[in-house]
């Protein structure tokens, strides 16, 4: 029998939590089983697609979303983690219509390539900036570390953040 | 020089704007009501007969809506030989052969129902490197192939023993590449599904849509009008979604016919690294002639590409190997033995330069160790002997536009080459090489064609669709393309709507591979764009009453030349051309066929591309002899791509090359047990280099005069990935007085060498 | 992953009862960098997950001039780089945050995760050796403080007894006067396990070397204080040729191997080499 009958009979519980996420200033209320990663849930029960999935094991990056501010590999956060939490995703990022700084960068400085990295790339380079609002080129690495790129060897992406920090600055 | 309003500049992509907000859709987005899951079950063993397969209790299991074997998937694929089906029936010859897939509601449920198959195997005696299996005796793994040669390209041009002869120096070396990964961000994913009508529709991230159409058509037996296949964006390709097919697309295809429901199949990243294809592995014995002057005289190269278990891509990237290492130096005595041989290991295929880089490894470390021996400059050396404008090559070759000179002393100069080898530094190093790569090719046999096409339409407001088959995979082609479209149309970029993917509505084009996107690929936007500026300035010259030769287009303006204040909007234009009687549109459509030809099947030379790229890495690195660990400390790499469309792009294109050069040089392997399942496939073990891995890298765009691309351009992608791990190994020999070869070059090897030589 | 219940007790006390009610089938999550993977993985079969995110004042960093540092059980790698107590004071657990992860895994894991974890590269004990921390350990028997070097029990198996939870972890002040060294020896600059990971904490006094204290990882299945490394040191002339019979000696008491990031060859050579170093950096 499905894995969700088996546990029911072995364990008795309802396995659903429900719980409330906050994510881009919406509220969403939800059912969610314990196992539920917060990338499965944003993009499965909220489809918003832009985060993306590449290594899931925490790796990669890609999956980066802000949680109070903090970027976190949602890949291996659980959602019932993010209850009471402020969520950030790339959707929340442009305002209005409007690209921020640190997008408008990337577009203008060539650090987009295939597109695949640019969400979590830009999503950490948030969390940077806004800790660290001057960063050096080795801050700007070490901040990227954890975000893997294959299209641009990393070298605009770095120019971009910089380029945006210069910007945030006036 | 000619002054243009959009190419040659640096243009934002295109596509930008959605990608930094994440509403650019991948494959990995598509997602159909009702979709299932899908997924297959793989071979544990690496050579078996398949005695049986029960799927009776995963087809009870509930949830799963489809199960279904090789039985149900007869077809055969591959790239040049078909020796591949997608689940097999018969025996399985590698492990993680599929054998079986099930389609189920959820991932779980389709999980669980692969531990519900059984499949009983009876072990094969299996063989996991190409030199056992080329031998008498070995496993033979496919049927009449003998000693597992897949393919055995060769070029024998000239007389190469007697260049031998004539050299005052004949070296002989053994070296080696290993296997490296793609790791394209977005994982290999497709979903299938089929509609009443039997018309199945094909979510792929495919390089080459349109070719992908014209196999799954062959493949299935289906005509072509009722498959649809659509790409969006992807994020990345690097060569393992063109031309190969996997065992994955024709399970999705066919768990959606018997479920009647769409199916999704994703790797996961473990998968992806090895059952996406990945660089083969090379063994090569490189045997070169040379004076005491440094002319090289001949050479001798003979390849062993452990292929793995199914053709794929391995005949081709063997030959390519072959082919362009007569391209780059002047000798004419030339010959190359190439081996594509089965082992019962996964497959490799095609990955940015096909082959390429793994011969030109071989031949330029060979010549950078020469140098050392015989005390020469390992840059005059190349100076000496490389091909220039107007040589034909060794492999027939007709090199009309040819910067390999310039590209050599452009990357030493940028790295201080003579100041620093005059001055050396302990442990610091400087290395050099050089290499040349195609735009576009006709190196399959038999296949005499390597073309691109676009189609284009003026609106009614003087926007403009422009439809083409080439994929944008990250390179960056659509904003080219779009570059091209605007300059020769006078049309601003922002109105042009640059468009790909779509088999219903793109036209049919080899796609994304070869680097040829922009030379091959811009020529059929060009060609469609000044058919389409034809019949805009026809159209405008009836309104204005003025002979279409006396009018221009600049702004979206259509003006006369010599009177520029009389003038039209291209918008009025195209309105007053179709809105009365016998109207026309603008509308226009191109095929594109590089100028390119076939090898001679007898000598197996030929004018093989329409144009060639060159291209040098110098490199400087600064070695830790207590530790072995190496720091480059600077990589110049310079490129003769003919004409730079959009310098940013092609800088971002070199540095993610480099970026890439340096993982395969320094950090990258694919590590295999000894049943060939992969032992590292994660991203902590194998080892993409990280931003603070990376060293400062001097892209140089070197421009020359080449008329046979689009705007003279010529191919980026593939030609910056060759040479950054022979100029690094070369630069660490200058550091250690070591030639450590065997790639990668970790700090252990590079340490454990030192000790041994100390030792001596 | 199988699905699990999830548990958010508001106490330690309640923690370690969840604990024990499941048995081996309940773990705790902090940061759960770590867990997750390993759920994940399939490598553990979890009937319950016990969060610690619900227990007040397990987030706070804690300083006194007279105690010391104080770090919480759910203190993150982040929260220790922006802590001041931590870079004025502790350079060496500084520099091992740093090393660790990516910026996305340092928000959210814990010191105290990456201890219980237990991997023998792990970046945490190598500091807190060295800084000769205390580990606190609250269990349905109360509470006991034990050396940070035993709750490593092997590779990835920590001593703590079932329905044990590590709430604190305490560091004292280095002498004064003492200079110290962290190398993580990877092969990469930034996402990567140590291959050979080193610290030292050094103080001289006229000449000599007065106290010596280094610490290995990843040349055994725990993370270890070096002690006959340290007593060839102690009260001798600081020499170049005994600083190097340091590096030598440290080999003997490891016990590295080969793995598929290093053979146990090269390790043994990095051992000599970087002790070596580390000791000559931390000299005045």
């Amino acid at each position: 029998m499905p894995i969700q009958s088996y546990f029911q009979e072995r364990w008795g519980q309802a396995m659903k939590r429900k719980i409330r996420l906050t994510v881009n200033n919406e509220t969403y209320d939800l059912e969610v089983e314990n196992r539920r990663t917060l990338l499965e849930v944003i993009r499965e029960d909220l489809h918003l697609l832009g985060t993306k999935q590449m290594c899931n094991m925490g790796e990669c990056g890609s999956c980066t979303v802000l949680m109070d501010g903090q970027a976190v590999n949602s890949c291996i956060t659980l959602a019932v983690e993010a209850h009471g939490k402020k969520i950030e995703t790339i959707e929340g990022v442009a305002r209005d219509g409007k690209l921020d700084p640190i997008q408008e960068a990337f577009v203008a400085k060539g650090a987009v390539q295939c597109g695949y990295c640019s969400p979590g790339m830009i999503m950490t380079a948030k969390d940077l900036l806004a800790k660290n609002p001057q960063p050096t080129e080795k801050e700007v690495k070490t901040a990227i570390a954890g975000n893997l790129c294959r299209c641009t060897g990393y070298v605009r992406i770095v120019d971009a953040i910089l380029t945006a920090a210069d910007t945030m600055k006036e | 020089m000619t002054k243009y309003d959009f190419v040659g500049k640096d243009v934002p992509r295109v596509d930008a704007d959605v990608k930094v907000t994440g509403e650019a859709m991948f494959t990995t987005d598509v997602k159909l009501p009702n979709m299932l899951w899908g997924r297959m079950l793989r071979s544990p063993l690496p050579h078996a007969k398949i005695l049986n397969i029960d799927t009776s209790k995963a087809e009870r299991l509930n949830g799963v809506k489809a199960v279904i074997t090789g039985e149900e998937t007869p077809f055969v694929f591959g790239v040049s030989h078909m020796d591949q089906t997608p689940l097999q029936t018969e025996k399985v010859r590698y492990v993680g052969d599929p054998v079986a897939a099930v389609a189920a509601v959820n991932l779980d449920t389709a999980l669980e129902a692969l531990d519900l198959i059984q499949v009983d195997y009876e072990p094969l005696p299996a063989v996991f490197d190409p030199e056992e299996a080329m031998k008498e005796g070995a496993p033979i793994i496919h049927e009449g192939v003998e000693r597992n040669i897949a393919a055995n390209p060769r070029y024998n041009i000239g007389d190469v023993e007697k260049a031998f002869q004539n050299a005052d120096h004949v070296f002989e070396d053994c070296l080696e590449t290993q296997r490296v990964a793609h790791v394209c961000p977005e994982p290999h994913n497709c979903v299938a599904v089929w509609d009443q009508s039997g018309k199945l529709t094909f979510y792929y991230c495919s390089q080459m849509p349109s070719v992908t159409r014209v196999q799954l058509s062959k493949a299935l037996g289906i005509p072509e009008s009722k498959i649809r296949v659509i790409t969006n964006n992807v994020g990345g390709g690097f060569g393992s979604r063109a031309t190969s097919k996997f065992p994955m697309d024709f399970a999705a295809i066919v768990l959606a016919r018997k479920a009647g429901r769409p199916v999704r199949i994703e790797y996961t990243r473990d998968e992806e690294f090895i059952y996406s294809t990945f660089r083969h592995k090379f063994i090569m014995t490189v045997k070169t002639g040379i004076k005491n002057d440094g002319t090289i005289t001949g050479r001798h190269i003979t390849n062993v590409c452990d292929n793995g278990a199914y053709s794929d891509y391995g005949p081709v990237v063997t030959n390519v190997g072959g082919a362009m290492q007569g391209t780059l130096y002047r000798f004419m005595d030339y010959r190359y033995d190439g081996y594509t041989v089965y082992t019962n290991l996964p497959y490799g295929g095609a990955m940015r330069g096909i082959g390429n880089p793994q011969v030109h490894y071989a031949g330029e470390t060979q010549l950078n160790m020469i140098a050392d021996r015989l005390g020469m400059d390992p840059l005059e050396l190349r100076l000496k002997n490389v091909v220039r404008t107007g040589d034909e090559t060794a492999s027939g070759a007709i090199l009309k536009s040819c910067g390999l000179a310039e590209c050599l002393e452009e990357a030493a100069d940028k790295i201080g080459w003579k100041e620093k080898r005059a001055n050396p530094v302990p442990n610091r190093g400087l290395g050099i090489a050089c290499g040349v790569h195609f735009t576009g090719v006709r190196l399959s046999p038999g296949i005499d064609a390597d073309f691109a096409g676009a189609t284009l339409t003026v609106n009614d407001d003087g926007s403009v669709n422009l439809a083409t088959s080439c994929v944008d995979i990250g390179s960056g082609s659509s904003t080219a393309l779009t570059q091209i479209a605007a300059e020769v149309l006078g049309i601003e970029i922002e109105k042009i709507n640059t468009i790909f993917g779509d088999t219903e509505t793109c036209p049919m084009g080899w796609g994304s591979r070869a680097s040829r996107n922009t030379a091959i690929g811009g020529m059929a936007v060009q060609k469609a764009a000044e058919d389409a500026r034809k019949q805009i300035l026809k159209a405008a010259g009836e309104k204005l009453e003025v002979h279409p030769d006396d009018l221009d287009i600049r702004n979206s303006t259509v003006f006369v030349k010599s009177a520029p204040g009389k003038s039209l909007d291209v918008a009025d234009v195209v309105r007053f051309n179709r809105y009365r009687k016998d109207g026309q549109a603008v509308m226009a459509k191109s095929h594109w066929d590089a100028p390119s030809q076939l090898a001679d099947p007898v000598t197996g030379r030929g004018n093989f591309s329409m144009a060639f790229s060159f291209g040098a890495k110098a490199i400087e690195v600064e070695v830790d002899p207590g530790t072995g660990r190496i720091k480059v400390l600077n990589v110049a790499a310079s490129q003769d791509l003919g004409k730079a469309i959009n310098p940013l792009g092609a800088i971002g294109q070199i540095e993610g090359a480099v970026h890439m050069g340096l993982g395969f040089a320094m950090s990258e392997e694919i590590v295999l047990d000894d049943t060939g399942r992969m032992k590292n496939n994660y991203l902590l073990d194998y080892r993409v280099l990280t931003p603070l891995d990376m060293p400062p890298v001097s892209p140089i765009l070197v421009e020359t005069d080449d008329r046979a691309g689009a705007f003279g351009a010529k191919g980026v992608g593939e030609m910056a990935t060759i040479g950054t791990p022979d100029a690094l190994v070369s630069a660490v020999a200058g550091a250690t007085g070591l030639f450590i070869t065997d790639l990668p070059i970790t700090p252990e090897k590079v340490l454990m060498g030192l000790k041994r030589k100390e030792s001596k | 992953m199988k699905e699990f219940e999830l548990h958010e007790p508001v106490s330690i006390e309640d923690a370690s009862r969840l604990l024990a009610k499941f048995g081996g089938r309940g773990r705790i999550l902090a940061g759960g960098t770590d867990l997750l993977l390993e759920l994940k993985r399939g490598q553990l079969n979890l009937a319950a997950v016990i969060s610690l995110k619900e227990i007040k004042g397990l987030n706070k960093i804690r300083f006194t001039r007279k105690e010391g540092l104080r770090i919480g059980a759910m203190v993150t790698w982040s929260q220790l780089l922006e802590s001041k107590p931590v870079s004025r004071n502790y350079p060496l657990l500084a520099k091992a945050a740093e090393k660790m992860g990516s910026m996305q895994i340092r928000n959210v894991a814990t010191l105290a995760g990456n201890l219980a974890h237990a991997s023998p590269a792990a970046n945490g004990p190598i500091p807190l050796l060295v800084y000769e921390a205390t580990c606190v350990i609250q269990g349905p028997n109360g509470r006991r403080v034990i050396p940070v070097e035993k709750i490593f029990g092997g590779v990835q198996k920590n001593t703590l007894r079932r329905s044990e939870i590590l709430t604190e972890i305490l560091v004292p002040l280095p002498p004064a006067g003492t200079r110290g060294t962290y190398y993580k020896f990877g092969l990469r600059q930034a996402m990567d396990l140590a291959v050979v990971g080193v610290g030292t904490l050094v103080k001289t006094k006229n000449g000599v070397f007065d106290e010596v204290r280094i610490a290995l990882g990843a040349v055994a299945p725990k993370p270890f204080r070096v002690k006959k490394a340290e007593r060839l040191l102690k009260g001798k002339k600081i020499e170049d040729r005994l600083i190097r019979d340091a590096g030598e000696t440290a080999v003997i008491e490891s016990a590295p191997i080969t793995d598929i990031r290093a053979s146990m060859e090269y390790r043994i050579e990095l051992i000599k080499e970087l002790i070596y170093r580390a000791i000559n950096e931390s000299l005045p």
